[in-house]
């Protein structure tokens, strides 16, 4: 079959390795539906568009604010322990252009149960639109993307399994949504402890969210707990956030 | 407790050589319901008119090889030999999953259809049907998997592993897609071992006209997105171009079956 040979562009080559160390990880994936309905009414009442990945991301952040096993990692280097961090680092996966193709990049959210949506929304907008050279959060993730293959993938490694690393380049949480194109993922590739995909909005205001989860760290029973922390606090905080942008405006 | 120990049949040799691979491969894995009712409606037209029933696998294989036509992510393997890279094909190649007796045991076999974007679904659907039937050794492509098969676990897993890794040699030993399938059996996948780009699996159908259509994809090669615009280009493809032709065959068998049809 005839063919042709493509070299690997600089968003191919990211993914190629993050799947690398993903693929290491023995993940298990649960998913439920949750309802959303109060949610969806106080943000289309909201004076400014508020994406859904980044309410679920604030919304999870809280969550593991009162479940620590959501901030733990499962580390290697220099043996195995857990390093527990104090506070969520969040990690949206966007799709932005990069080198003239279609790439897939992390907004990486520190803190985000701190801070307001409004702040979280810009920050991914920022991810989306700065070239990507000129955005400060991308520079190390780029210079190490420049290396050549086996230095980059030894960096990638320790980052992914030194404790006080993780966070820092690959967050505490991932969070990737395919649902406005119609799709669930049942199975996400992705080197963070836990993973979050939101699937396509339902008609009965219901929507299907999976959790990825690196069963190193954490147990099903963990991650149901999450599911509930999580369902409890986009009914309630982030409703009474969304409806207090809407009053303001 | 006693038991005993059992050698490996050639078929579960063969698909613990190919899930050996498949473990190497960082899948990611999405579902999506699509519309299948107008391409339904013309299968069963063309069946009423007497031609054959023609297999969802051909259809669904047919339909995807057209998508890839116009994607071209759909046609690429990452291949690491000699360097990490992407190999595009200028065609595809489709392998559909069939159940074989192979030395007393049923097994697995991949049953590859070549360009089935440049091919008659009844031309596709013959190649099929001799794969489920042909001896499998003297089958052309059984006849080189069931030699290597037969070599020691070393020389074999080398030998597969060359061939996965190399651009120029994956397509023809793997495919560039693959469908499986056992809605038929009342089972929908939540997670299929495949080491290709990209595979197709169909849950039941449903009885409002659509079916759960799942697929693996490897993260190396696309993304979600691209994977999207590939499901989305198959619902298309299947409820108008294939859909066409099978009230074309239908047509041919019996014009007169479609002026039935037809309120």
């Amino acid at each position: 079959m005839k063919g042709r040979s493509i070299p690997l562009s600089a968003a191919r080559r990211l993914m190629a390795d993050l799947s690398w160390l993903a693929n290491r990880v023995p993940q298990g994936v649960l998913r439920r539906r949750i309802g959303i309905a109060e949610v969806r009414a106080a943000r289309a009442s909201a004076a400014t568009r508020v994406p859904w990945t980044v309410i679920f991301a604030k919304a999870y952040a809280l969550a593991a604010r009162d479940c620590p096993s959501l901030r733990r990692t499962y580390a290697t280097i220099p043996w195995p322990h857990l390093y527990e961090t104090e506070q969520s680092v969040a990690s949206i996966i966007i799709e932005r252009e990069w080198g003239g193709e279609p790439g897939l990049v992390p907004a990486r959210i520190k803190n985000p149960e701190d801070k307001p949506l409004a702040a979280i929304t810009a920050e991914v907008e920022a991810a989306r639109l700065t070239p990507m050279a000129a955005h400060k959060p991308f520079r190390s993730m780029l210079r190490t993307n420049r290396l050549p293959w086996p230095l980059r993938r030894v960096l990638w490694w320790i980052a992914f399994n030194a404790g006080p690393q993780r966070h820092k380049f690959f967050g505490t949480f991932g969070l990737t949504a395919l649902g406005h194109r119609g799709l669930s993922i049942n199975y996400p590739v992705s080197p963070v402890t836990s993973v979050l995909t939101i699937g396509p909005l339902e008609a009965a205001d219901v929507v299907e969210i999976t959790i990825g989860f690196d069963h190193r760290t954490m147990d099903g029973a963990a991650v149901a707990d999450a599911f509930d922390a999580l369902e409890r606090h986009v009914a309630t905080t982030l409703v009474s956030e969304l409806r207090l942008q809407s009053q303001k405006s | 407790m006693i038991g005993k120990s059992i050698s490996l049949p050639p078929g579960r040799r063969f698909i613990a050589d190919l899930s050996w691979i498949a473990a190497r491969v960082p899948q990611g894995y999405v579902r999506r319901i699509i519309r299948i009712a107008e391409v339904q409606a013309a299968r069963e037209l063309a069946r009423k008119s007497g031609a054959a029933a023609m297999p969802w696998t051909v259809i669904f294989a047919r339909g995807y090889a057209l998508a890839a036509r116009e994607l071209p992510q759909l046609r690429r393997v990452f291949a690491t030999l000699p360097r990490p890279h992407i190999h595009e094909t200028a065609g595809s190649v489709a392998t559909i999953m069939v159940e074989r007796d192979w030395d007393g045991e049923q097994s697995l076999f991949p049953a590859m259809l070549r360009n089935p974007e440049d091919r008659a679904l009844a031309d596709l659907a013959a190649d099929l049907t001799e794969a489920l039937s042909a001896p499998i050794r003297q089958h052309a492509q059984y006849g080189a998997m069931v030699r290597v098969n037969a070599f020691p676990l070393i020389l074999r897993r080398l030998l597969w592993w060359y061939a996965f890794n190399t651009g120029r040699h994956r397509p023809t030993h793997f495919g560039t897609f693959a469908i499986s399938v056992l809605g038929h059996r009342g089972i929908a996948t939540n997670y299929t071992v495949s080491p290709v780009t990209t595979a197709l699996t169909l849950a039941p159908f449903r009885t409002d006209g659509t079916v759960e259509l799942t697929m693996s994809f490897d993260h190396r090669a696309l993304d979600g997105a691209a994977v999207a615009d590939g499901i989305d280009l198959l619902e298309i493809v299947l409820n108008g171009k294939i859909a066409d032709e099978l009230r074309a065959v239908a047509d041919l068998h019996c014009p007169a079956a479609r002026e039935r049809a037809l309120p």
